[in-house]
């Protein structure tokens, strides 16, 4: 049986909308944002610091500032049955069309990052970062669509 | 136009983008609970034009709006994930008509059932955070701005700033959609007539008339045929068939002022209009539909006409008064006064007359054309190329305030108007100074105008007499005297159960003197026979 959303148990579906729903805050909200709001004659430069806002300060509040990687870091588990969505309900969605697209974005962003971070992202990078963020962004969106029309 | 925007929001994300992408606004916050939003609110006193809020709230459980105790972990990630609609739940409760944009995408939550539940759909927004860019948001708060402007400022009706008059104001937009009836409430001048017209008929949507009868003014044996219309022969003198106000006012918005007026008869007949949708002219037998919004306003007390019988209890019910709005006083609306006069002056001064004395002035003083600025209070602003001031200064507006505005709005209005009549006719004859761009508006021309409204009322009180003393400006000092003398006389008349001893013993200091009171009495041309009525 394919590990996607499908597949997931119905009580499961509770825990794993609210799983989603934070994901879609916390990471799918802010991880292109910056770059979202960029005009198409943005300059270079506006578009590096803007993908290091979304991408090295994803969340910004009291209790400091995240990375996107590190977000995805504290709600990966939850998403491929190594995490406790509450209650001990689990799921797994590593089969999942958008769990596979947030899986390799996030992958690339982990490494855009890392460009980001040494000062060595290239234009060829910032725009191949701006690509995942954006495609993580919709991955995000999607799920949580997707999420709350099965619980419905 | 620059705004006062509030962010409420757990994140910083939204405010830094605000702050760098549409730097022409001013921004405060994030305020990351309701309780930090509550303190600017409070701290910025009105001042505020719109709050961008979000829905999603990840903060500590102790922060959390909302029903809290016993909740499950699952329960209050739900309770955090739609914060931001509690948030607007208070939020509309204590400032009914501020702007909030909600940054949440609509397919999100169930918002039109939110929005729905929170009676809150006309002042909020809805902002596609999975879309937007900068270029949509400072669209979109443009437009809301503007909107704003527009209904602060269009027609004739002023809302001001109370609490009161923005509660009504939302009330009525929701009521100026339904199909129930609505009832007015307020004292004379308080401006129910001009609401009926430029609010509920203006936001009905109906394509219709807005028709207006006074029912004070219509005789009582007229009245169900100016109503509900007449055919030819219905009564005698009736020479040809003829609409009535409710035919004339279908698809649209019917207003009846003074409902308490309206003769037993004819509320028969509006009852039962209300009831089928349809009329009768008189002395026919056909029904007519007619779809009619109706607005009555009255000064009276509705129910107790209908205990004393003089009201139909079936038809009061019928025209919905738990939904009725009570209109304030002007004197209730004291701190709005400073507002009230600058849009009172605005539309004035479109008025051709006003304007002509205005453009005279310009000429006499060499001054160019341009804006006039109403200045309530001081200080004297600097002078800028084309602006003539119109300023009132302090003293002025005190006078204003401690006014008890019998005429409420009706009133104020036609004082004001006055005061930059006479203030801008006195001005033109002087010539020279030093700023003949600032008319002033003096203290003893606002009392002069005062003294002479059509009614002011004072109170006069002792040994536990009360009476109230009408005057005029035309009276003379002998008239206002014997008009005292007459009510005191009568007040102790009837305190002293017609005892002309006793009231010699409290006028002369000696109950002998009775015969000379009773004189006095009849030189007043007081009839002991109609008190010794209102004794019994």
């Amino acid at each position: 049986m394919k590990r996607t959303l499908e597949n997931v148990a119905p009580e499961t579906l509770g825990p794993l909308t609210d799983h989603v729903g934070r994901l879609k805050h916390d990471l799918g909200k802010y991880v292109s944002l910056q770059a979202r709001w960029l005009g198409e004659d943005a300059s270079t430069a506006d578009r590096r610091k803007a993908l290091e806002a979304d991408l090295l300060s994803t969340r910004r509040g009291p209790d400091g500032s995240h990375a996107a990687t590190s977000v995805w870091d504290e709600f990966r588990p939850g998403l491929v049955g190594a995490g406790d969505l509450g209650g001990g309900a689990r799921a797994d969605l590593s089969d999942d069309p958008d769990l596979i697209s947030l899986q390799h974005n996030m992958a690339i962003i982990a490494d855009v990052s890392a460009a980001l971070r040494a000062n060595t992202a290239g234009d060829e990078v910032v725009a191949r970062g701006a690509d995942a963020a954006l495609l993580v962004a919709e991955a995000c969106r999607s799920l949580a669509r997707r999420v709350r029309a099965r619980g419905a | 136009m620059m705004a006062d925007i509030l962010i409420v929001d757990d994140q910083d994300r939204y405010a830094e983008l605000c702050r760098k992408a549409i730097p022409e606004h001013r921004y405060r916050g994030p305020a990351r609970s309701w309780k930090e939003a509550s303190e600017t609110l409070s701290r910025a006193r009105g001042r505020i034009d719109l709050v961008l809020l979000d829905v999603h709230f990840d903060i500590p459980v102790e922060q959390l709006i909302g029903f809290r105790d016993g909740l499950s972990d699952r329960e209050l990630n739900n309770l955090k994930r739609r914060q931001g609609l509690h948030i607007l739940e208070v939020l509309r409760g204590r400032y009914p008509d501020l702007p909030v944009v909600l940054m949440t995408s609509r397919e999100e939550l169930e918002i039109e059932q939110s929005a729905e539940d929170f009676n809150a759909e006309e002042y909020t927004y809805f902002l596609d955070d999975d879309f937007v860019d900068a270029r949509t948001l400072k669209g979109q708060i443009a437009g809301i701005l503007a909107a704003r402007q527009g209904r602060d400022s269009d027609g004739p009706v002023f809302w001001g700033r109370s609490l009161a008059m923005r509660r009504i104001r939302q009330r009525l937009s929701i009521l100026a959609r339904g199909r129930l009836p609505v009832v007015l409430l307020g004292p004379t001048g308080s401006g129910k007539s001009l609401l009926a017209r430029h609010f509920i008929h203006a936001r009905s949507g109906r394509p219709g008339r807005f028709v207006a009868v006074d029912l004070s003014t219509v005789p009582t044996d007229l009245m169900a045929s100016h109503l509900f219309g007449s055919v030819k022969g219905a009564y005698t003198g009736s020479i040809s068939d003829r609409t009535g106000a409710f035919e004339a006012a279908d698809n649209g918005t019917l207003f009846l002022d003074e409902v308490g007026n309206l003769s037993l008869d004819a509320q028969k007949m509006l009852l039962s209009v209300l009831q089928e949708g349809t009329i009768t002219r008189l002395g026919d037998l056909k029904e007519r539909a007619v779809d009619v919004k109706l607005v009555v306003a009255t000064n009276e007390n509705l129910a107790k006409a209908v205990t004393e019988g003089t009201f139909r209890a079936d038809l009061y019910m019928r025209l919905n008064p738990a939904t009725s709005i009570s209109l304030p006083s002007l004197g209730d609306r004291a701190l709005d006064l400073d507002k009230l006069l600058q849009f009172c002056l605005k539309q004035a001064l479109q008025r051709p007359y006003l304007r002509g004395l205005v453009d005279d002035y310009r000429q006499v003083h060499r001054l160019s054309a341009g804006p006039v600025q109403v200045h309530p209070r001081g200080p004297v602003p600097a002078a800028e190329p084309g602006v003539l001031v119109l300023l009132f200064p302090e003293r002025s507006m005190r006078l204003f305030r401690s006014y008890g505005w019998p005429g409420n709005l009706r009133e104020f209005s036609m004082v004001a108007e006055n005061a930059v009549l006479f203030a801008l006719a006195e001005m033109s004859e002087v010539t020279g100074g030093d700023r003949t761009d600032v008319i002033q508006v003096r203290p003893k021309l606002i009392r002069d105008l005062l003294r002479a409204a059509p009614s002011s009322e004072s109170t006069q009180s002792g040994d536990g007499l009360s009476f109230s003393v009408r005057l005029s400006a035309s009276d003379s000092l002998n008239k206002v005297s014997v008009d005292c003398e007459r009510q005191y006389f009568v007040a102790l008349y009837l305190r002293e159960r017609g005892d002309f001893g006793a009231m010699a013993r409290v006028l002369l200091g000696d109950d002998e003197h009775a015969r000379k009171v009773q004189l006095r009495f009849n030189q007043l041309g007081l009839k002991v026979r109609e008190l010794k009525q209102r004794l019994n």
